[in-house]
């Protein structure tokens, strides 16, 4: 439920800026605007039906722990 | 964002200055893996960050006036370049995503136990876009009244805590292996000090006339007393807890207590605390959305920001939801991640500057002994 309404709370701030958009025919910044409202929507919709998936962030950590072997071993 | 506001040398100063001491109020990282020597770190990390800052100044000097997206495209091309800003804009995205989460999971976990971290993380994005919308400029004005608020606060309470100080917890010095100390210098510069490169991106707001190398310098030196003075009162009034609690700040500030009267203090550090959060949140909001806007070629990244700042909400809920694993992260894996961004990417870039620069040069001098010999 929290999730719903800070998703509408979200993306309806975030659509203060489309009306303008729109009408000055801003293309490359609508292209971005819904690439960015897409991914919020997935992440969403992910989050709220309890899916985790490891993000960039948790690929980077293991790369670089597992794969490089660059990390200090262990938390002191 | 208003493109005409044009940040002086001192407001320039002042949002260094607040962005790093926003840096150094997380000193966790370092106090968990130093404990009563992690003073030691605030100053070898400040002196290895010397020469990056250089190289940081020599771009700048080579490319004045060029935020770093720009000369990223001026030295490698629009192709590479705009690949090499893509992972400045990632990397800036990453630390706004970190910095978002820890200061949801400290509010959460201290001051309001039980709000939804979603609500906190949502609520605290929202005013920090209406913020950068309005520009760096106001911010800007902003940062001074911060930076000396949240230095005086930082004397005041550190006065307070003498009564609860004992000198005997700096000692023994010096008695943990070599590695760790490398590890709390590595991470000093890396985490904290080697975040300065966001500053690389502000330069077009700069005033024409203005010299980035003094502000940059100053607000080294100043976040090295502000670190020092922090770090030297935790040691100093925690002593063998330091490298157990999370937030030692927060715990030392608890401490005080004079005469029943003066209690709960640690409220004004939350409060310090979150605007210098706040702060260090609107500069790199700034900054990945200026990369957005670089590398799609948008005209400004004003309309995109609301989207955008919805986009780090929720990767942050996705990242880290276990507190132990952003910690984990902080101290033993991201410092090797920043050290190839923070330096080893603007030390190429710069090498780079300098071939380019010697290669052109080397051909006008062939030409113009060609034309002379004619």
């Amino acid at each position: 439920m929290i999730i719903a309404g800070v998703a509408a709370m979200l993306i309806g701030i975030a659509a203060l800026d489309l009306p303008w958009l729109i009408r000055e025919k801003k293309r490359r910044e609508l292209i971005v605007y819904a690439i960015c409202l897409a991914a919020v929507s997935a992440y969403i919709l992910l989050y709220a039906l309890d899916v985790r998936f490891v993000t960039s962030l948790g690929l980077l950590h293991r790369f670089f722990e597992k794969t490089l072997g660059l990390h200090y071993g262990g938390f002191t | 964002m208003n493109a005409k506001s044009r940040i002086s040398g001192l407001q320039f100063f002042t949002v260094t200055a607040c962005f790093l001491i926003g840096t150094f109020l997380r000193i966790t990282s370092i106090t968990s893996v130093l404990a009563n020597d992690a003073w030691v770190s605030v100053f070898t990390g400040a002196v290895a960050y010397l020469p990056f800052l250089a190289v940081f100044l020599g771009l700048v000097k080579r490319y004045p006036g060029k935020s770093l997206f720009e000369i990223n495209e001026a030295v490698f091309g629009a192709v590479a370049g705009r690949i090499l800003s893509c992972v400045y804009t990632y990397f800036f995205t990453m630390i706004l995503t970190t910095t978002l989460l820890d200061m949801a999971n400290f509010i959460v976990g201290f001051i309001m136990p039980g709000t939804p971290i979603t609500l906190v993380l949502a609520a605290f994005m929202v005013s920090c876009v209406y913020a950068t919308r309005k520009g760096l400029e106001p911010l800007a004005r902003i940062s001074a009244l911060l930076a000396s608020g949240a230095c005086l606060v930082l004397v005041v309470n550190s006065l307070l805590t003498v009564a609860n100080a004992d000198t005997r917890y700096l000692f023994p010095m010096f008695t943990l292996p070599f590695l760790r100390y490398v590890q709390g210098t590595h991470t000093t510069i890396s985490l904290y000090f080697g975040e300065s490169i966001v500053f690389l991106t502000l330069l077009p707001m700069l005033d024409t006339k203005t010299d980035i190398k003094k502000p940059m310098i100053a607000s080294l030196l100043f976040a090295v007393v502000i670190a020092f003075l922090a770090v030297t009162r935790e040691i100093l009034t925690l002593g063998p807890l330091l490298p157990y609690v999370a937030r030692p700040s927060y715990e030392t500030m608890r401490i005080i207590d004079i005469e029943t009267i003066l209690t709960r203090i640690e409220s004004i550090y939350a409060f310090i605390m979150i605007s210098l959060t706040f702060f260090k949140a609107c500069t790199l909001l700034f900054a990945s959305a200026s990369g957005i806007a670089q590398i799609t070629r948008i005209e400004s990244p004003k309309p995109i920001l609301f989207p955008f700042g919805a986009f780090v909400v929720v990767f942050a809920l996705q990242t880290y939801p276990i507190v132990g694993d952003f910690l984990y992260w902080s101290s033993n894996v991201s410092p090797f991640i920043f050290t190839i961004i923070e330096f080893i990417l603007p030390l190429l870039t710069l090498l780079a500057a300098w071939t380019k620069g010697f290669i052109g040069s080397s051909q006008r001098l062939h030409v113009k002994k060609g034309a002379v010999r004619k």
